[in-house]
């Protein structure tokens, strides 16, 4: 950035072509694959992958035939259903079983909450089918759940919002003395309310337990701006690759439709103090709130995966999903840094559509491979 | 007067701002730009009023009251900081 010549700072794009890797095309499978209102990561990591290597193989595992990732342009090469993780570990391994008999493939990247936990404690059984899961360690993960979040930070010497752990109804009403209103009520994998009242807070307890049981997180509620970090730990308490955004559009759930990268010391000190302790290995989120009054940040959540945007650092010549993948390849990666401040994203949805046979297929059978078109996206 | 925070300021012709360290974007006015790009090019808070009355063709003591208020704008974003010592 030049202090002399005040003018927009010229940033030259690294050419995509520059992003394809000179390793071996991986055959890998991704989950959530579905870009609605609440966007699901795993489409994005397609895009990724295959700006990376055209000739990627990816198997997409959905729990519902509505994920929209499937019927997109660049959708996967075949797609099989795969039964929810509370049907239990033994099942969703024989179905695996299944699956790589029809269609091999050597890693598995996972991309949802709720079926991180399952798999980190299944990680020795998928090695034993030759399926290199690309998860967290045990530890790390634990480390940064909701419910242990305000003790990291306290390690970390990194501030967070006052969060009480609730298992009922009853319990988070009662914390509402000290959180004081408004507040946030979360569940444990997904899903937060902003409550003004006990009124409020009870609706939206009962609402949270039923779908997703306990316990629930009750949280105060910072006024602020939203800042979300996507990084990619080695596995020895560094950071090979990091992209900071500042988020500026926000659905009425709270998901970012738009954001701006920025690179401010503060926060990637944080970062760094965080990462430095979990010794976290693989792709992560971390989502703060700048508070208006103080200018200080607060960590939020830390997410043990890749989010929606994974795709935005990638445009910007910063292939994270690229970086993970040849490291579990063995491939020797070098720290990337931080993605350039100055360019921002917005999320644009597109309507797609496909045949009924297609969706009863996928339903009735269990796998569906759908010719692509010619992929749109340049490598 | 310390002007660290401006210098990373991205900032057009056109007096669109972005700051890469927060994400924040504004837009300046034209005389905004000018005062800007005065203090980058080292010209010190004293000789600003000088300068911008000649360059817009307004009273001293009209140009003296709009950079104040400007300043003190610039403060308030935290782009520059003003020592007690220094005259604002």
């Amino acid at each position: 950035m030049t202090t002399s010549d005040i003018s927009y700072v010229e940033t030259t794009m690294p050419t995509l072509s520059g992003g394809v890797s000179p390793s071996i095309a991986p055959r890998i499978a991704i989950t959530g694959l579905a870009r609605g209102e609440n966007p699901q990561p795993g489409a994005a990591l397609v895009k990724s992958l295959r700006r990376a290597w055209p000739d990627v193989t990816i198997v997409g595992l959905v729990y519902d035939a509505q994920e929209s990732g499937i019927y997109a342009d660049d959708r996967p090469d075949v797609v099989f259903t795969i039964p929810y993780p509370s049907s239990g570990k033994k099942v969703l391994i024989e179905r695996l079983k299944t699956i790589l008999e029809l269609e091999p493939f050597d890693f598995l990247l996972p991309t949802l909450d709720a079926e991180m936990e399952s798999l980190i404690q299944m990680a020795d059984e998928l090695r034993d089918l030759g399926v290199h899961a690309i998860l967290p360690g045990a530890d790390a993960f634990s480390a940064r759940s909701k419910q242990n979040l305000t003790k990291l930070c306290r390690e970390c010497g990194v501030r967070s919002p006052m969060t009480k752990v609730v298992h009922d109804v009853r319990e988070a009403v009662g914390v509402m003395e000290d959180v004081g209103f408004p507040a946030y009520v979360k569940g444990p994998y997904y899903d937060a309310y902003r409550v003004f009242g006990v009124d409020d807070l009870v609706v939206r307890s009962r609402e949270l337990l039923a779908e997703w049981g306990g316990p629930l997180l009750v949280q105060e509620a910072l006024d602020g701006v939203e800042f979300n970090v996507l990084a990619v730990g080695d596995g020895a308490g560094g950071i090979l690759a990091g992209c900071m955004l500042r988020k500026t559009v926000v659905s009425s759930k709270g998901k970012g439709y738009g954001g701006v990268t920025v690179v401010d010391p503060v926060l990637q000190a944080l970062c760094e103090s965080l990462i430095r302790e979990l010794a976290w290995s693989g792709p992560l989120e971390l989502e703060f709130l700048c508070d208006r009054s103080s200018g200080e940040y607060y960590l939020l959540e830390i997410n043990p995966r890749f989010p929606a945007w994974a795709d935005v650092p990638t445009l910007l010549g910063m292939n994270m999903a690229k970086l993970v993948v040849e490291r579990v390849q063995g491939v020797a990666v070098e720290p990337m840094g931080y993605c350039e401040p100055g360019h921002f994203f917005l999320r644009h949805n597109v309507d797609l559509v496909g045949k009924i046979e297609d969706f009863g297929q996928l339903i009735s059978a269990g796998t569906l491979e759908l010719e692509r078109a010619s992929s749109n996206i340049k490598s | 007067m310390n002007i660290l925070p401006l210098q990373s300021l991205m900032l057009n012709d056109g007096g669109f701002a972005f700051h890469p360290t927060t994400g924040e974007s504004f837009q300046l006015s034209e005389t905004g730009v000018a005062v800007i790009r005065l203090l980058l090019a080292g010209v010190e808070e004293g000789d600003l009023p000088a300068q911008l009355a000649e360059e817009f063709a307004v009273d001293l003591a009209v140009a003296d009251r709009d950079i104040g208020g400007f300043l003190l704008t610039l403060k308030q974003m935290n782009l520059i900081s003003i020592s007690s010592d220094d005259d604002v």
